[in-house]
């Protein structure tokens, strides 16, 4: 399975799992950083999901979290987050 | 939106983000102490108090970074203990960033919260960092010194919204003495003397993995209390011999009224754990003849709780005592993760210390 389709699998079970929160499948669409409509938990919930929807296809600990916030830019999309599982998946 | 380092000069803007976040801040001497008194920070000069969350000019989160030394069979382990960590409501998907920072300093160990909410445990887990595997570590034991008090004082709580503001005989000053039992003799101080410094000595090659109990750092740690008359130590001899201790605490618990003394270190040999018992039922005399009304225990591995039982404490879970740690040392997971009967940590271990006040 390539990994956008991973992340959209992660994006719905993220949806479907709560009512607070949208990720929309854009993107532009903003993770974390200055125009982020995502909270702190809600980030940690979708990149787990995330995580273990990786694991479960590739058997690989990315250990995600730590991988995006050791970035330097202030803004992380989905588009960056897709470019960025894709040079390590 | 920028991070920087935080300062001593910080205090005022970090106190009002606190107030902002119903969190409680030390006062400026305590909380400038944390570090300026703390053994192993006056040892480097390359410490980093903590994070700040700045919004233009203004702080709107923070994590304080304390440091503390563990020790295990003979060696020592540098830990980082991540205290003060808020953030305005607005800025809360800046938050993992300053966890981020907070558990990624290099050649640290340990990284330790003992006071994360339901929320912090989640973060702290996503960057893999787990819950101690100590059993029992959430439910606190309690004794309950005065039942008509704490009875009467509950329901009041329950029924009283606002805090209460009447003040209670929390300075009132022991006289130091020395009881005697057979070969065992105890004597009750407020503070701690030289004779820790050989008895730390002894406890080297201690089994169970805890924070420093070296006088300078326990000196550090319960610093605010002594000064301000609320701390006490049992210093327990056998055959004249000082073998071990028990440090206390007290404090108003502000919500019921009630006067609580917290057990907040048993350093004894295993060996000597049958004197326990007995010192524990002096800790509860103790705790009658000045008027507490209850003794809140937290943590502490299987065998010490069981004396604690015996004697009619009971348990009670509590949400806000969640132990994790990450752990960078793999001669350390194990103590940490799988020895849940002989993991002896306790409030001591980490930054619920400094807020029993």
């Amino acid at each position: 399975m390539d990994i956008k389709k991973i992340i959209n699998i992660s994006i719905d079970e993220f949806n479907n799992s709560q009512n607070q929160f949208e990720i929309y499948k854009k993107n532009d669409f903003i993770l974390l950083g200055e125009g982020s409509a995502l909270d702190s938990l809600a980030i940690v919930n979708f990149l787990t999901k995330l995580d273990k929807n990786i694991f479960k296809e590739s058997k690989k600990d990315l250990d995600l979290m730590n991988k995006i916030f050791s970035r330097q830019e202030n803004k992380f999309s989905l588009l960056d987050l897709e470019e960025l599982l894709k040079n390590n998946f | 939106m920028e991070i920087e380092k935080v300062l001593f000069e910080d205090f005022e803007k970090i106190s009002e983000l606190n107030n902002r976040n119903n969190l409680i801040t030390l006062n400026k001497h305590d909380w400038i102490n944390l570090w300026n008194k703390n053994p192993y920070f006056n040892q480097t000069n390359e410490w980093i108090i903590g994070w700040k969350l700045l919004d233009k000019k203004k702080i709107v989160g923070a994590c304080l970074n304390i440091p503390f030394i563990f020790e295990l069979k003979n060696k020592e382990f540098l830990a980082a203990i991540c205290n003060n960590y808020v953030i305005d409501k607005n800025y809360r998907s800046f938050s993992l960033k300053l966890r981020h920072l907070f558990l990624n300093q290099k050649g640290i160990d340990l990284f330790i919260t003992n006071s994360a909410n339901i929320e912090s445990e989640k973060i702290m887990e996503a960057f893999k960092a787990k819950k101690i595997s100590q059993q029992d570590y959430q439910k606190r034991l309690l004794f309950i010194v005065n039942k008509p008090r704490f009875f009467f004082n509950f329901i009041k709580g329950l029924i009283v919204k606002e805090k209460n503001s009447f003040d209670r005989d929390i300075f009132q000053p022991i006289k130091e003495e020395k009881i005697k039992k057979n070969n065992i003799s105890f004597h009750l101080k407020e503070n701690f003397d030289n004779d820790f410094i050989q008895l730390a000595k002894e406890l080297k090659n201690f089994n169970n993995l805890r924070s420093s109990k070296k006088l300078e750092w326990l000196k550090w740690k319960y610093n605010q209390y002594i000064e301000k008359k609320k701390f006490y130590v049992i210093k327990i001899y056998k055959d004249q011999n000082f073998i071990g201790f028990i440090a206390m605490v007290s404090s108003i618990e502000k919500k019921y009224n009630f006067k609580k003394l917290s057990i907040v270190e048993i350093v004894i040999s295993d060996k000597e754990n049958y004197i326990l018992n007995d010192t524990l039922k002096y800790c509860m005399d103790f705790a009658k003849k000045f008027n507490f009304d209850v003794i809140d225990v937290i943590g502490y591995k299987k065998n010490k709780r069981i004396e604690f039982e015996k004697l009619g404490f009971i348990k009670k879970k509590s949400k806000n005592f969640n132990f994790l740690v990450k752990s960078t040392n793999s001669q350390l997971n194990f103590e940490l993760f799988e020895n849940s009967e002989n993991l002896d940590l306790s409030l001591t271990d980490g930054d619920n210390i400094f807020y029993l006040d």
